[in-house]
């Protein structure tokens, strides 16, 4: 209205007050422009949370530098040895434990003793101190998750850790956030293996995954709770 | 229904304890009244958020390392606790236990289940012992002349020292021992005594039996002690004697009394008479209880042997010169004595009666010899011989041992002086001089935790080993040997009791070297099981003393109205060896609830004839010393005295026990008695942190009970007391009847209210301490407490006790109420509490019918007392955090919980969870045998039934299917899963009709038909 009353001024009159401020024609834009661009602020900032703040997008890919370069593609892919050769207590026990440098020398004690990280184990095995390893795979201090329950439970270690056997460098590939584990709890018939391949983590089922789910979770009793209690105290 | 009631004011219905009953939270509880306030806070973040926001956001997840063994530790496991047994002293207790580690760090103290007569359950000290470890007031290291010195300077100090006294001898050497009960030391004393022939030994324990041990002594010519079977003794009669809550056979006692208060146990109730002169915790669980001055026991016992021995027809002339006197006091007359009398004969051989080890040398050789006319001896109490009793200095007692320590020194006999035991300046009586006689020693070395007021006065100050941090061996009285092993590398750089005797005649050996070089006889294969299993062997200790007939026991008794003050050793810390302990600080003392302080306790109606209320302070004076203390009223406190615990009232810079309480040892003569006092009312009033008020229920019938012939006539007296509508709930309530269903039976009868279950349950679950002014503001964060009930005539009521944790409702009330669902129930029937949801509405906790709810008001565990100055001030950080040491004790596997959370018992979920799985892995389904909670796991008298409340074969199923079992607040119907198992009392029926516990018990049984009825005219 007041842009109209100025072109009336415009055109009815003479002289025009230079002190008079005029608003310029692209102004009669601006409150539309307003509006998109608060929309689409908001629709940022939702997305900024929704997606980027998510974990999906933060945690997955993250790949630590490791103070050894050990290579699981190497050992677990190419060698073929069991996961549970070094991470012994899955079966039994909540932790799926780091080795100990001991136990890398088991092998290390003979073979390639002259590689500077061998000989940096075995420092560390001699002054009976621990390799700092960098944490990949974390959960937040007040989820406690059990790895026995889910390897006995036909859970495949690739479920969680993704193809390991083919990492040079060990990264995250799921997100590991709380919907992440109740996509599972809530359709375990999507991603039960047969126990006994839990650690073969090329393995690929003939039949179908769903059928065999639905078959595994009443053989194996399988009754994943979604109750707070299951992971939080 | 008769009234229970917690207090006096709630008698008299306070507007103060109309607060409590009614308002959830105190008016100002959610504000922090001291340095800055919650708002202040609020808008002090504001103008640091734009600063601190960007800078503090990280967000990336942190840079976390695994630390794995670079060497696999064997039996560790990550994740998986390992336990380890040993076993501690204190005083005359020896206790076997289980440390429980964590990669290497000591968490939780269990009982030892191998550990003879114990069945694994534990008592509080064992409990709170593990925060003593981590205490951040420990001396670090060894102070010299008040300055930090290293042990290096002490050895060499030693060194000089040691030659000297080679050269006289021993001449002018001193040691001052507590109560020492390890083998090893004895050995030590031995080669010291080989070795420096005229060192000199004394001996000093504030809390002693060296009265029955000396009177027993006197009698039969050997050093023995008492030993109860009370599984046998159908009658007991107590004179002060509080056997149910210290001693080393407290849980062994504890265990036997409660199976014969089982009404549904073959063998009928046992029967209690106790006559004390303040409630004890044995007093409590009394049928009958007369509260007597100390002075006048001695009378009622005398009397009482008279009456029996009239009876029974012994000529006692040949024994004792007391005579009968007409019995004038208050609760006590002729026609009890004849019952207790009448009750204690016709039950000959199967009863007992005991005495206090406070009473006079007298008292015990009476207890004696009216033990032996009732032909109990050797059959319901047995002698023991007193292990290392051989030692002169043992032999003596222990104020007669100190005083002569004192006299040596100030006749110049003594210029080194080696203490190691106690706080000496703080517990012997200050009339003895002992501080102006030690100043007198040239050299004064003093082996202890902390910096106590004996430490200020000795010139060398040894920083003492934690029994977790130690090896050492132990004698029990019970003749059971135990080795035990450190479970942690020393947090201090200080010596044990071994290593400093050792260092004093020979150079330095590791205590390890100490005990193994002891136990040389013993095989490496007979070394390592003794040292797995928690003992060695158990000897036989017991002896059949003969009664010396030639004593002749003088009994002199003058009845009088004077004031008399008694201390006692407290419930909590002790003698105060534990006053810097923060959870035995702010546990509820059983009897007046009283945290972070102790009273001279004193009767109702002596209190309104000296016209004293609560919280006044008072003199109380003697001929050579004073006290001013408030005074706490104390229902069923015996007339015309005052009670006062020891422990408190220190004079140190430690954080926790700084200004706590008042020192009762002022009081004490030369003697180590009071004498006669007088009191003098001062203006001043003192504020008391008892929780007695809070979480009250507003007077329903919680705690049930009968008679025992009540029983009989109505085994289901306990159900239907309350009157129940008819179930009109919103929705359908969930039908839990698959798969696990949780649930607790907590046995009133069996509990003694020894707190054991509370400071368990601190221990396993992360629970911080508050202070005295979050307790007086209702703060105190215990997931467990136990309510103390009075019932009937305050002059003397009846106690009650309940110990009381969230109920697990299958119908929650907190459930409903919550916003944002962070309460919800499981399908095991927990009511779970997830924190991380909760944004501190606090709805629950005000809907909550037990109060069992605690909020964490201001993150207590960074507002500890012993909390220390942050380094790096963070946006939402307070500028304090947990002293580092104090965290090492959190258990992995329970979230520590910050502010603005509210908290509440979780079953032990951590436990039920770590059981579930193992049993799920292993393809079976748990049973009673995997799994305990914490508090069913410490309680000395299995009071506790937990489990699977489906599974037929579970004690928690069978308990709850007995007949006196009852859930309280049945009205609300909240489906409780905790429910309790009422009280049965076994009184004298003679004395039943006049006595003021029971007489109105009548007035509660016709509203109790009253209800039922009402209940089947609504059907």
């Amino acid at each position: 209205m007041k842009n109209e009353q100025v072109d009336d001024n415009n055109n009815g009159s003479s002289e025009l007050n230079a002190n008079n401020f005029v608003f310029p024609k692209w102004a009669n834009k601006l409150p539309a422009l307003i509006v998109v661009s608060v929309v689409l602020i908001v629709m940022f900032v939702i997305h900024l949370f929704w997606y980027w703040f998510a974990p999906s997008h933060l945690e997955v890919g993250y790949e630590p530098e490791q103070p050894i370069p050990y290579s699981h593609r190497f050992h677990a892919g190419e060698l073929g040895i069991d996961c549970r050769y070094c991470h012994y207590n899955v079966e039994t026990q909540a932790h799926a434990n780091i080795p100990s440098s001991e136990l890398c020398l088991n092998c290390h004690s003979q073979i390639k003793q002259d590689s500077p990280y061998i000989k940096k184990i075995k420092d560390h095995y001699d002054s009976n101190t621990p390799v700092d390893w960098v944490n990949v795979h974390m959960l937040p201090e007040y989820a406690y998750f059990d790895h026995s329950r889910h390897v006995n439970s036909g859970v495949s270690c690739v479920q969680c850790h993704g193809r390991v056997d083919q990492m040079e460098v060990v990264q995250q590939v799921e997100s590991l956030s709380m919907s992440w584990c109740l996509d599972c709890h809530r359709n375990p018939e999507q991603f039960v293996w047969p126990k006994e391949h839990v650690t073969n983590l090329s393995w690929e089922s003939d039949e179908d995954q769903l059928e065999m789910g639905k078959r595994l979770v009443e053989e194996y009793h399988l009754n994943p709770k979604i109750e707070c209690s299951v992971c939080h105290r | 229904m008769n009234k229970q009631w917690r207090s006096i004011e709630d008698l008299n219905n306070d507007k103060q304890v109309e607060k409590f009953k009614y308002r959830e939270f105190q008016e100002g509880a959610s504000e922090l009244n001291e340095g800055v306030s919650r708002r202040d806070f609020l808008k002090f973040l504001g103008s640091t958020a734009a600063l601190a926001g960007l800078s503090g956001c990280n967000i990336r997840k942190p840079y976390y390392k695994i630390k794995a063994y670079s060497k696999k530790v064997e039996h560790s496991v990550p994740g998986v606790p390992t336990f380890y047994a040993t076993s501690f002293q204190v005083n005359s207790a020896v206790y076997g236990v289980l440390a429980e580690t964590h990669e290497g760090r000591p968490t939780k103290i269990e009982g030892n289940p191998t550990y003879p007569n114990t069945n694994g359950s534990s008592v509080l000290f064992q409990q709170s012992s593990i925060i003593d470890l981590y205490d951040p007031d420990r001396l670090k290291g060894p102070l010299y002349l008040t300055k930090n010195a290293s042990m290096d300077d002490f050895k060499d100090w030693m060194l000089s020292l040691k030659k000297d006294l080679r050269k006289s001898a021993g001449r002018g050497l001193g040691f001052l021992l507590g109560h020492t009960l390890s083998p090893s030391t004895y050995k030590l004393i031995d080669s010291i005594r080989s070795v420096l022939p005229r060192a000199k030994f004394y001996r000093y324990e504030p809390i002693n039996d060296d009265n029955r041990r000396l009177a027993l002594h006197q009698l039969t010519g050997q050093h023995v002690d008492t030993k109860f079977d009370l599984s046998r003794a159908n009658v007991v009669v107590s004179f002060s004697d509080d056997f149910l809550s210290y001693g080393h056979h407290q849980i062994e006692y504890s265990r036997d009394f409660a199976d014969r208060r089982d009404p549904d146990n073959e063998t009928d109730l046992n029967r209690m008479y106790v006559f004390e002169e303040r409630y004890t915790v044995t007093g409590t669980k009394a049928d009958h209880h007369f509260p007597v001055k100390q002075s006048d026991l001695i009378h009622v016992l005398s009397q009482l042997l008279i009456v029996i021995s009239r009876k029974v027809g012994f000529d006692l002339s040949r024994f004792t010169d007391i005579e009968y006197q007409e019995l004038n006091l208050d609760f006590v007359d002729h026609k009890v004595l004849t019952a207790v009398a009448d009750d204690l004969v016709s039950n000959r051989g199967r009863s007992l009666v005991t005495v206090g080890s406070a009473l006079d040398q007298s008292a015990h050789q009476l207890v004696f010899l009216l033990n032996s006319i009732l032909g109990n001896n050797f059959k319901t109490i047995f002698y023991q011989k007193v292990p290392f009793l051989n030692y002169d200095f043992n032999q003596r007692s222990s104020i007669d041992s100190i005083t002569n320590f004192i006299d040596d020194l100030n006749t110049h006999n003594l210029d080194t002086v080696m203490i190691l035991g106690g706080n000496p300046v703080y517990s012997v009586p200050e009339k003895l001089g002992l501080k102006r006689a030690l100043s007198k020693a040239q050299n004064r070395i003093y082996l202890t935790s902390y910096d106590d007021e004996t430490a200020k006065l000795c010139n060398w100050v040894v920083p003492k080993l934690h029994y977790l941090e130690s090896w050492n061996d132990l004698e029990s009285i019970d003749g059971v040997v135990s080795i035990a092993q450190p479970v942690i590398r020393r947090t201090v750089d200080g010596l044990s009791e071994h290593e400093l005797l050792n260092l004093v005649y020979r150079v330095y050996r590791s205590d390890y070297a100490i005990v193994k070089s002891s136990w040389s006889r013993l095989s490496s294969l007979q070394y390592d099981k003794a040292i797995h299993d928690g003992f060695v062997y158990k000897k036989n200790t017991v002896v059949f003393p003969s009664f010396n007939n030639k004593i002749k026991v003088t009994a002199n008794y003058e009845s009088n109205h004077n004031l008399e003050v008694t201390l006692y050793s407290d419930y909590k810390v002790f003698d105060g060896r534990f006053s810097n302990n923060g959870w035995l600080q702010e546990l509820s003392d059983p009897i007046h609830k009283l945290t972070w302080d102790n009273a001279a306790y004193i009767a109702p109606k002596t209190a309104k004839k000296l016209s004293l209320e609560t919280g006044d302070f008072v003199r109380l004076q003697t001929d050579y010393a004073f006290l001013d203390i408030p005074v706490f009223i104390s229902p069923g406190h015996a007339f015309d005295a005052i009670s006062i615990p020891m422990g408190y009232g220190k004079e140190t810079d430690n954080r926790i026990e700084q200004g706590v309480g008042f020192n009762g040892f002022h009081l004490l003569d030369k003697q180590g008695n009071i004498g006669s006092v007088t009191l003098i009312k001062q203006s001043k009033k003192h504020k008391f942190a008892s929780t007695q008020d809070h979480g009250s229920m507003e007077g329903r019938p919680h705690v049930r009970y009968a008679t025992v012939s009540e029983y009989d006539k109505n085994p289901t007296f306990a159900q239907g007391q309350e009157e129940v509508p008819h179930d009109k709930a919103l929705w359908d309530n969930h039908k839990f009847d698959t798969g696990y269903q949780w649930g607790m039976v907590i046995d009133l009868n069996r509990c003694l209210s020894c707190n054991a279950c509370t400071a368990s349950c601190q221990a396993e679950n992360n629970i911080p301490i508050v202070g005295k002014e979050q307790v007086l503001n209702g703060r105190e964060m215990h997931w467990n407490r136990t309510d103390r009930y009075y019932e009937g005539d305050l002059d003397n009521p009846k106690v009650l006790e309940q110990p009381i944790s969230c109920l697990h409702c299958e119908n929650a009330p907190c459930e409903q109420v919550c916003p944002v669902a962070a309460t919800v129930h499981d399908d095991e029937g927990l009511n779970v509490m997830v924190y991380n949801r909760c944004v501190g509405t606090r709805y629950c906790a005000d809907n909550c019918p037990v109060k069992v709810r605690k909020f964490n008001f201001f993150d207590y565990h960074q507002r500890h007392p012993q909390a220390v100055a942050k380094k790096k001030f963070h946006l939402f950080d307070y500028v304090k955090e947990p002293d580092k040491s104090l965290a090492k004790q959190f258990n992995p596997d329970v979230t520590v919980r910050m502010r603005g959370v509210m908290e509440k018992c979780t079953y032990c979920i951590q436990r039920l969870k770590a059981a579930t799985r193992k049993a799920a892995n292993e393809q079976r389904v748990v049973k009673d045998v995997d799994l305990k909670t914490a508090c069913q796991q410490a309680c000395p008298t299995d009071g506790i039934a937990f489990g699977n409340i489906l599974d037929k074969d579970s004690k928690v199923y069978k308990w709850r299917k007995k007949q006196r079992n009852y859930s309280i607040l049945e009205q609300l119907l909240l489906g409780a899963r905790t429910t309790f198992l009422a009280n049965v009392f076994n009184p004298n029926h003679v004395l039943v009709a006049d006595n003021s516990q029971y007489n109105k018990k009548h007035h509660g049984h016709k509203l109790d038909h009253g209800s039922k009825e009402n209940h089947d005219n609504k059907h």
